[in-house]
């Protein structure tokens, strides 16, 4: 383990002393910064860390959706040692006011994706969501042909994305959630119930909150209603007069590969196929789930009675059925993985299952590898590797958030050999958050991505690869198709970008929504805002790689269109608008002059005339969406 | 002979459908010999889409009895057998003993079975992990020891097509598979062109509106400075990748629009939207990419099926699947009635999957992850008929131990590797290319060179192709 690795994890492992014995691990109320931040000092930054406001923002952008903090927020993390930023930046709580400011009632009803739901779909006086808007959250839907109600799928979707984009919560939190249900302990829209997939995501996201360890959270998914209906082991039984085992053993292997990443190699095959896999099977029986009718207000379809509640020992559930989970359950000890696992129930020796599983060599070295190469490389190499695997296995409580916070201030991530394709998800939402510059404009604009992901072959909660997860970034850059998707939405749907105004009519009256970028644009030193400035701002906002990308290219068409609201080259000779630049072109005459005019252009952001302010705002628009067509806003580092 | 009569039975498609399509066959491409890869994915148990004979007693009592709860019939009762058989499957004869069954919702299959143009390839193996992700990475690189960790590598399309001077793999699925990757690590789509809606391929032009336009001119003209520019990066350069999509967008963009714009899709493939088929829209665009054929080059083509990973009550799945591909308006037949004779003559199928499934049913009517399974191999140019033990006496009688057929958790035996069977494949396509591409079956003599995948005793791959 080198030097720097043992400081990190020190520093973290004090850290996180000292914020429980301030009241718990970084969660509730008392989810404030530590009393006395450690200033930076020149010791402070590991080997080969240059702790900057990029650093920070390359965090944001890999960990965070890019998140809601202000620049002011930005700078301070920068100026804090890494360690200590890091504890800040990334929590687990369903708010985390530094990275995403609580600005108004948004997480006051909490931020699970229930309370959200629940929330933005009420009339509650404190719901800032626009009254057309709210079915879009709803539980339930009605079938206009049928009139039957039923749980809605798309719901549950458009709450997850309206989560990342809201200030007032906490976009890491829903990153992760997203990481935990749709790759790792995949479970799909296609077979299970939207509420049993949402329960599992806020039961585990709630026990890592509260500091649960990372194979008690690995224990909740396997243990979970979705997991159990999509893999099919809800029906499961052992009877232990005959000894005849019923069922399939489609979990009892996911269990090991996908949730542990363990193929079975640290044992003879044949034991872990005639062990290991046989006994978790009979491990993961007596999990029925139980029905409600009246649950979730009152679908119309039965097959939406399944609760997120799996009671693990003979009852009658709420429809009068008897599920025996205590007999049907294998009454003895199993040996799996080399060890005795003992419980009365599936929920018992699952979770004495998942602290042997942990510690399996293949998972110890395949897990924390799979997770950082979904999160934040996609140029592991041996050396990587090795260091990752030598980060999780000396974490004591295998804690999850401790893992992820030191290896995002470790050179590991931040070395120019690392970089990281985006999937549909990634991008999108990264533009959606960072293209949204307030809840006023999170409420009002009318615009969700919802369908784009889809379309881009993302769909949250409807994992590409069914099994074994969603979309890879790598499956996401790997896909001529999908760029196309995106460039063409950046053309013949640029109005999603640059949205400037919206209208619409609730029982309050008729309103009228404006985009405000003046809100978190900083002015130049002399209080303007100069296009020059304003599109290395931008540069920073969306791509945040210290303008290392930001060539004499991107610089003529950026500013073009915040100067003009037209293409560089149409300014330049509208006879040939396609002319192709070389950068010694655009640095001679006249093509210099037109850059430097437009750099020095002043833009009205303030102005008291409203066609000023919509021209102004819409220029914006272009440029950003420019900049989200450009290379650079597919991928994140590597030189 | 055989082409021929193969030839007549695709010519009366159309007539059995209903009329000749209108615009069947007018279309100017033709590929030259091309392979067409066809990944069911999940593990698909083909074990249930071929039967034993009832005649066959002594094997088909065994499989009845393991797997009668797959088919919905109460009874375990061997005498059931003969009307389940005769519910499920057209009977076929091959020249062996017994013969076998094709399961009813394949009737194309056995036509073509019958005609010659199907080779089955028993116990073929690819990986033994029985772990989806990595049996699939292994089975589209082509490479046993596949590293987990590396999903950005080449696969077995692509290393074919780098053994041609001018030749693309068209991937028609909504992922582009690790099958059609190539060799250079700067560039592993050099030989790929992403079909998955041919219809709407190109970049916009911003056509609709001036902001549009504009929009359109700035990153057209942006784009091309950029790949300029990055001919100086070095090949580690992350963002070469995003460059290549756009440019193979813009090479073939407006052709592939001018192709589509004049040659309107067929009856027969429309058809399989209008009938909500799966792979509908993957029939589609292989037919515009053999419209396309002079522009694109192909010769090979990736599709994918997804939902095999039959756990739970697998028939009506199994069923409905089979009827998709091998219906009698299912895809193959639809597109076999759709494109020129001359082109299908230089196409071949390769249905494949990750990994076979136990030969017993589960608790739960369906079959977990095995191993061995059958490849099956479709087009004129194939010899059509069984290699390899269809249904292996070692199955019902194991001189050392229990049975297969006695033992939970038992699948097919893996006795050829799919190395064998895809060089085979490459092979015709472009031939010597089969080593190249797989070159663990340089070492061919059984035994001899352990390190060579291995090939069933008495199977003869090379005759796999007339």
């Amino acid at each position: 383990m080198g030097i720097w690795m043992k400081n990190v994890l020190l520093a973290l492992v004090m850290l996180l002393q000292v914020v429980a014995c301030d009241g718990g691990h970084d969660r509730g109320a008392g989810n404030v910064p530590p009393k006395d931040p450690a200033p930076k000092t020149e010791s402070d930054p590991p080997p080969g860390i240059l702790w900057t406001e990029a650093a920070v923002r390359k965090v944001l952008h890999l960990f965070a959706y890019g998140g809601q903090a202000s620049d002011a927020q930005i700078k301070s993390w920068a100026a804090l040692a890494p360690e200590v930023a890091i504890a800040q930046m990334l929590t687990f709580d369903e708010v985390n006011p530094l990275l995403s400011p609580v600005v108004d009632a948004t997480g006051a009803q909490g931020g699970t994706l229930e309370q959200l739901q629940t929330h933005w779909s009420s009339s509650d006086a404190e719901n800032a969501t626009r009254e057309d808007l709210r079915s879009r959250f709803a539980v339930l839907a009605t079938n206009p042909n049928t009139n039957l109600k039923s749980l809605s799928a798309s719901a549950l979707i458009n709450t997850w994305v309206a989560s990342t984009n809201k200030s007032g919560l906490n976009p890491f939190r829903q990153k992760v959630g997203l990481f935990l249900t749709n790759y790792l302990m995949a479970v799909s829209l296609y077979k299970v119930r939207p509420t049993l997939i949402r329960g599992m995501y806020d039961d585990v996201m709630s026990d890592l909150a509260a500091g649960e360890p990372m194979w008690n959270i690995l224990a909740r998914g396997a243990t979970s209603a979705a997991v159990a209906m999509h893999y099919g082991h809800y029906t499961n039984t052992f009877d232990n007069n005959t000894l005849q085992f019923r069922g399939n053993d489609d979990f009892a292997r996911e269990f090991h590969q996908l949730f542990f990443r363990d193929n079975g190699r640290d044992f003879p095959q044949e034991y872990h196929e005639e062990v290991t896999i046989e006994n978790t099977a009979r491990a993961l029986t007596g999990m029925r789930i139980d029905r409600d009718a009246s649950a979730w207000g009152g679908s119309d379809i039965a097959n939406d009675y399944w609760l997120n509640l799996i009671e693990f020992s003979d009852h009658t559930d709420a429809m009068g059925t008897v599920l025996n989970n205590g007999t049907l359950h294998h009454a003895g000890d199993l040996e799996i993985l080399g060890a005795t696992i003992s419980g009365a129930t599936a929920r018992d020796k699952i979770y004495a299952l998942s602290g042997v599983a942990i510690n399996v060599q293949e998972s110890l070295d395949n897990l924390p590898v799979y997770m950082i190469g979904h999160f934040a490389d996609d140029n592991l190499n041996a050396e990587k590797i090795q260091a990752i695997r030598t980060l999780w296995r000396e974490l004591p409580q295998k804690d999850l958030l401790m893992f992820l916070r030191a290896y995002a201030i470790s050179p590991m991530l931040h070395r120019s050999d690392t970089f990281k394709y985006y999937t549909a998800v990634d991008r999108n939402l990264l533009l959606f958050n960072l293209n949204t510059v307030d809840n006023e404009e999170a409420y009002e604009n009318s615009w969700i991505p919802s369908s784009m992901l889809s379309l881009q072959g993302l769909t949250p909660f409807i994992p590409a690869h069914d099994v074994f997860g969603g979309q890879t970034s790598l499956d996401a850059v790997n896909n001529p198709d999908i760029f196309k998707l995106a460039y063409n939405a950046a053309v013949d749907n640029y109005w999603f970008v640059v949205k400037y105004q919206e209208k619409y009519t609730d029982s309050a009256g008729d309103h009228l929504w404006e985009k405000q970028w003046s809100r978190v644009m900083p002015p130049n030193a002399v209080g303007v805002y100069r296009v020059r400035e304003i599109a290395e701002w931008l540069w920073q906002r969306f791509v945040a790689d210290d303008l290392a990308h930001y060539g004499l290219l991107e610089r003529a068409y950026v500013t073009a269109f915040l100067a003009t609201g037209l293409d560089f080259g149409f300014v330049v000779n509208e006879v040939d608008p396609e002319h192709v630049f070389s950068e010694t072109e655009l640095s001679s005459e006249p093509y210099a002059s037109y850059i430097n005019a437009h750099e020095a252009a002043i833009l009205n952001l303030d102005s008291n005339d409203t066609n000023t302010r919509y021209v102004t705002q819409r220029n914006i628009g272009l440029a950003v969406d420019f900049i989200s067509m450009t290379p650079f806003m597919f991928a994140t580092g590597g030189g | 002979m055989r082409r021929r009569e193969f030839l007549k039975l695709l010519l009366g498609a159309p007539l059995m459908a209903g009329g000749l399509p209108v615009t069947a066959w007018a279309v100017p491409g033709v590929p030259e010999r091309l392979l067409v890869h066809l990944m069911c994915v999940g593990g698909a148990d083909f074990r249930f889409l071929f039967a034993p004979h009832p005649s066959d007693t002594a094997y088909a009592a065994r499989f009845w009895e393991a797997r009668s709860a797959l088919y919905n019939y109460n009874r375990v009762n061997y005498a059931d057998y003969a009307q389940a058989f005769a519910d499920n499957y057209l009977a076929v004869t091959d020249g062996s003993p017994f013969g076998f069954g094709i399961h009813k919702a394949a009737p194309w299959l056995k036509a073509q079975f019958d005609a010659g143009n199907v080779a089955i390839v028993s116990n073929v193996l690819a990986s033994e992990l029985r772990r989806h992700d990595q049996a699939q990475l292994v089975m589209a690189s082509g490479d046993l020891a596949a590293s987990q960790y590396d999903y950005d590598r080449d696969g077995w399309g692509g290393r074919l097509m780098e053994t041609m001077p001018e030749a693309n793999v068209v991937a028609v699925t909504d992922t582009v598979s690790i099958f059609c990757n190539g060799t250079n690590p700067a560039h592993r789509h050099a030989r790929l062109v992403h079909m998955r809606d041919s219809r709407n391929f190109a970049l916009s032009t911003g056509s609709a509106g001036i902001w549009q336009e504009r929009m359109a001119r700035s990153l057209k003209s942006y784009y091309a400075a950029k790949q300029i520019q990055s001919a100086t990066m070095p090949t580690a350069w992350p963002y070469h990748k995003i460059l290549q999509n756009e440019m193979v967008l813009r090479r073939f963009g407006d052709g592939v629009r001018a192709v589509t714009d004049a040659y309107p899709l067929p009856d027969a493939v429309t058809a399989l939207t209008a009938n909500a088929k799966p792979l509908a829209k993957q029939w589609a665009n292989i037919y515009d990419g053999y419209s396309a054929a002079d522009l694109l080059k192909p010769r090979a083509v990736s599709m994918e099926y997804g939902g095999w990973d039959t756990h739970r009550a697998q028939r009506i799945f199994l069923e409905t699947s089979f009827d998709a591909l091998f219906g009698s308006d299912g895809g193959f037949a639809a597109f076999s009635s759709a494109v020129a004779p001359d082109a299908l003559a230089n196409t071949t199928f390769v249905v494949t999957t990750e990994f076979g499934r136990q030969l017993h049913a589960n608790g739960d009517a369906g079959t977990d992850h095995g191993t061995g399974n059958y490849q099956i191999l479709i087009g004129p140019a194939v010899a059509g008929g069984i290699y390899g033990e269809m249904f292996p006496r070692r199955e019902i009688n194991n001189s050392t131990g229990p049975a297969p057929y006695d033992t939970h958790g038992s699948d097919i035996k893996g006795l050829t590797s799919f190395e064998r069977v895809c060089a085979a494949a490459c092979d015709w396509v472009r031939p010597g290319s089969g080593v190249a591409v797989f070159p663990r079956t340089a070492y061919n003599d059984l035994g001899q060179f352990p390190e060579g995948p291995p090939l069933e005793p008495g199977v003869d791959l090379s005759r796999l192709f007339t």
